[in-house]
């Protein structure tokens, strides 16, 4: 079936054009269905199931876990008419079961050849793309509006989402991060950065570390690099991808507050937030800026400090809107 | 603005702020603060849909790994930060020649400097009543990191008297700052001279009256009945450096300052009567039930207090529960409504002044 090629186009493509910025991988199956060992997952028709679909499975090393992440996707394409509550509860409810019957089956890990030897965690993705890039409002009230009490999410599933603005922003974020490459502002050996935390710390390689699908839906993402400008014995530079509207001086406080935790605000690194957000508050630069002047001043900080803080530059990225359209034809309803 | 000028002071200190992972965690495993809803939606802000069979435990451990902002920070601070108590009220009478349009000028201006400052505040009007709500914020270091920022409300209201105007706020520093300036400046606009009455045992040193006020206060509560005192808080003063050149002795050296007494009729209580006749320890704050001597019958739990013990100072009442009468029984407690608060301060109020008065 023509189908099943098309799936295979669009998941490389989405792997090529955004999720390789990210490290993320791909298995080379996709497509494919698994059989259902839960005698309680039902068809519509009330039926029985006996399998369940699997378009796509994403993966990486999560840093905190230091096990592998397998993101089973369902992928979607909707005319901007047709993206409506029903089908995306619809589509939710299917990926709940099969993920809660993927955790423990057998068939799926032969399906997708996962390795068993390593610690391993699987959930599930949906991805809605707009395919005619009609659809304008927030997917987030869509998704706010669907009633997940009414969906059976058994215990430990966990469903993540991009819907069709963070398809766009993701792209592109990806987009951002070639145009720095090119531009030789940050290192092609770039990494995302994951701090030590007070109860977890990261583990394995400091380099090559993914942006996890929770960082790339979290208020900020960050990108560390050598840093290339100021010779051998630079530290890293940093690239903070912003996902808020930067409403008010004290977001920024917060932000500021973070990043000086992250021991990330010190002499030698280069750091820079770029503002990610579809709209940001018309007063983002001025709200960073006096959140710099109050942040300084409420710690005291010392020259040298607040030169630091104020070689912080903010921009905005380049937004692709409606610009991307990934091989959309042979995308299902 | 405490929190301001403590801040300017730290230098160098920890982070203000920032909650770390171990802060995130321990607040979100608070089932009984943070409810389902709030943690379904701090992941549904992050394209993540959990579980709600998902152990709590697991989630809180999951959230508290991620990034996380000032927004979520500020709702997860609501959850944890509020405590939904009740505030002491405590009373200001001024009697004298006011104008209605005086005091109505003087509380709007203090609400326009407390906008400029950075809160919020409004006026609600009744007739010649008028109360002024502000809604205010404060660090509070002494707290843990999600409930250092406190959001409050803080209602001033002015009702009219027969010869002036009383003026019920919160007891705490930041409402009778505002108070006392309001105050200030009724009475500096007013014509004629203008008294203001509180209570307070400041200039009554002696332990007996102290104690004494407070037992009068219970029993001369006008349209009640007391029914048992629960609570009683003696205190002495520590001496302070002066007096202390003089004792020599070791005894002196140990000091209890503050003794609770709770139980039943600890009014009658040979400890308290013990400590009460020494003539050093005097009662500072005391609980009681009380019962209403007409109509419904209804028993009401009571507490009166000097903010600043030693000087017997700030004084404040409470209306802690109401115990409804049914059938001659009291079978279960209930939170106040706010006629009963009103009307049970009031009485307290009127009862302390009495007691107060009463003191040659």
């Amino acid at each position: 079936m023509s189908e099943t090629v098309n799936i295979g186009e669009i998941a490389e493509a989405l792997v090529q054009d955004i999720f390789s910025y990210f490290k993320w991988e791909i298995k080379p199956r996709w497509n494919e269905n698994f059989s259902c060992h839960c005698p309680h997952h039902l068809t519509p028709t009330k039926k029985p199931k006996d399998k369940h679909p699997g378009d796509v499975i994403f993966f990486y090393e999560d840093p905190y876990l230091g096990s592998t992440i397998y993101l089973h996707s369902d992928l979607k394409a909707y005319k901007e008419e047709s993206i409506t509550k029903t089908k995306v509860r619809d589509a939710f409810k299917a990926l709940a079961m099969s993920i809660e019957c993927a955790q423990d089956s057998e068939s799926w890990r032969s399906t997708f050849s996962i390795d068993t030897s390593e610690e391993h965690e699987v959930r599930g993705l949906l991805v809605v793309h707009n395919h005619d890039h009609g659809y304008h409002k927030a997917f987030g009230d869509l998704i706010d509006n669907i009633g997940f009490d009414s969906i059976p999410i058994p215990a430990n599933v966990c469903l993540h989402f991009f819907g069709p603005e963070d398809l766009m922003r993701l792209y592109s974020i990806a987009n951002d991060i070639m145009r720095l490459m090119h531009q030789r502002k940050i290192s092609p050996d770039y990494t995302f950065y994951y701090p030590d935390l007070v109860m977890r710390h990261r583990q394995g390689d400091v380099w090559g570390q993914p942006a996890t699908v929770e960082a790339l839906t979290s208020p900020y993402l960050i990108l560390q690099h050598s840093n290339l400008q100021a010779g051998n014995n630079s530290q890293a530079g940093y690239v903070v991808y912003y996902n808020r509207p930067g409403a008010s001086p004290e977001e920024f406080e917060y932000l500021l507050d973070s990043l000086s935790r992250y021991q990330m605000l010190e002499s030698g690194k280069e750091v820079q937030i770029r503002v990610t957000h579809k709209s940001p508050h018309h007063d983002v630069t001025a709200n960073f800026n006096l959140a710099k002047t109050k942040y300084a001043k409420m710690w005291g900080f010392d020259p040298i400090r607040e030169q630091v803080l104020n070689d912080i530059k903010i921009s905005s990225i380049t937004s692709m809107v409606d610009g991307y359209n990934i091989a959309w034809m042979g995308w299902r309803e | 603005m405490d929190g301001v000028e403590r801040m300017k002071k730290r230098k160098f200190g920890p982070a203000l702020y920032f909650a770390s992972d171990k802060n995130v965690f321990d607040a979100l495993v608070q089932k009984h603060k943070v409810d389902a809803q709030t943690l379904t939606t701090l992941f549904r802000n992050r394209n993540t849909i959990v579980s709600k069979a998902t152990d709590r435990e697991v989630l809180a451990d999951y959230f508290s790994r991620l990034t996380h902002d000032y927004y979520d920070h500020k709702l997860i601070s609501e959850k944890i930060g509020i405590a939904p108590r009740r505030e002491r009220s405590t009373t200001v009478e001024l009697v004298g020649e006011l104008d209605v349009n005086d005091v109505r000028s003087a509380i709007e201006e203090l609400k326009r400097e407390i906008i400029e400052s950075g809160d919020n505040a409004y006026i609600s009007r009744d007739s010649d009543n008028f109360s002024l709500t502000i809604q205010y914020s404060r660090f509070d270091y002494k707290k843990s990191e999600f409930a250092q920022l406190v959001v409050k409300d803080a209602v001033i209201e002015f009702t009219k008297t027969e010869n002036g105007y009383s003026i019920v706020s919160p007891q705490n520093d930041f409402t009778n700052e505002i108070r006392d300036e309001i105050v200030s400046s009724i009475t500096t606009q007013a014509p004629t001279q203008i008294e203001k009455f509180i209570v307070t045992l400041f200039d009554k040193p002696s332990p007996q009256i102290r104690t004494k006020f407070f037992i009068d206060l219970v029993d001369g509560l006008d349209g009640f009945s007391k029914r048992d005192v629960t609570d009683v808080y003696v205190y002495k003063p520590k001496p302070s450096d002066e007096d202390k050149d003089d004792l020599t002795s070791d005894e002196d050296e140990t000091h209890i300052e503050k003794v609770l007494l709770r139980g039943n009729g600890v009014n009658r209580s040979g400890i308290l009567n013990d400590l009460v006749s020494s003539d050093t320890y005097f009662i500072v704050k005391i609980c009681w039930l009380t019962k209403r001597v007409l109509g419904n019958g209804d028993i009401y739990k009571l507490e009166a207090s000097f903010a600043d013990p030693k000087d017997c100072h700030k004084f404040s009442v409470l209306l802690k529960s109401v115990h409804p009468n049914i059938d001659g029984k009291f079978p279960r407690s209930r939170t106040p409504l706010k006629p009963e608060i009103d009307e049970l301060s009031k009485a307290i109020e009127t009862s302390a002044k009495k007691a107060m008065l009463a003191i040659k």
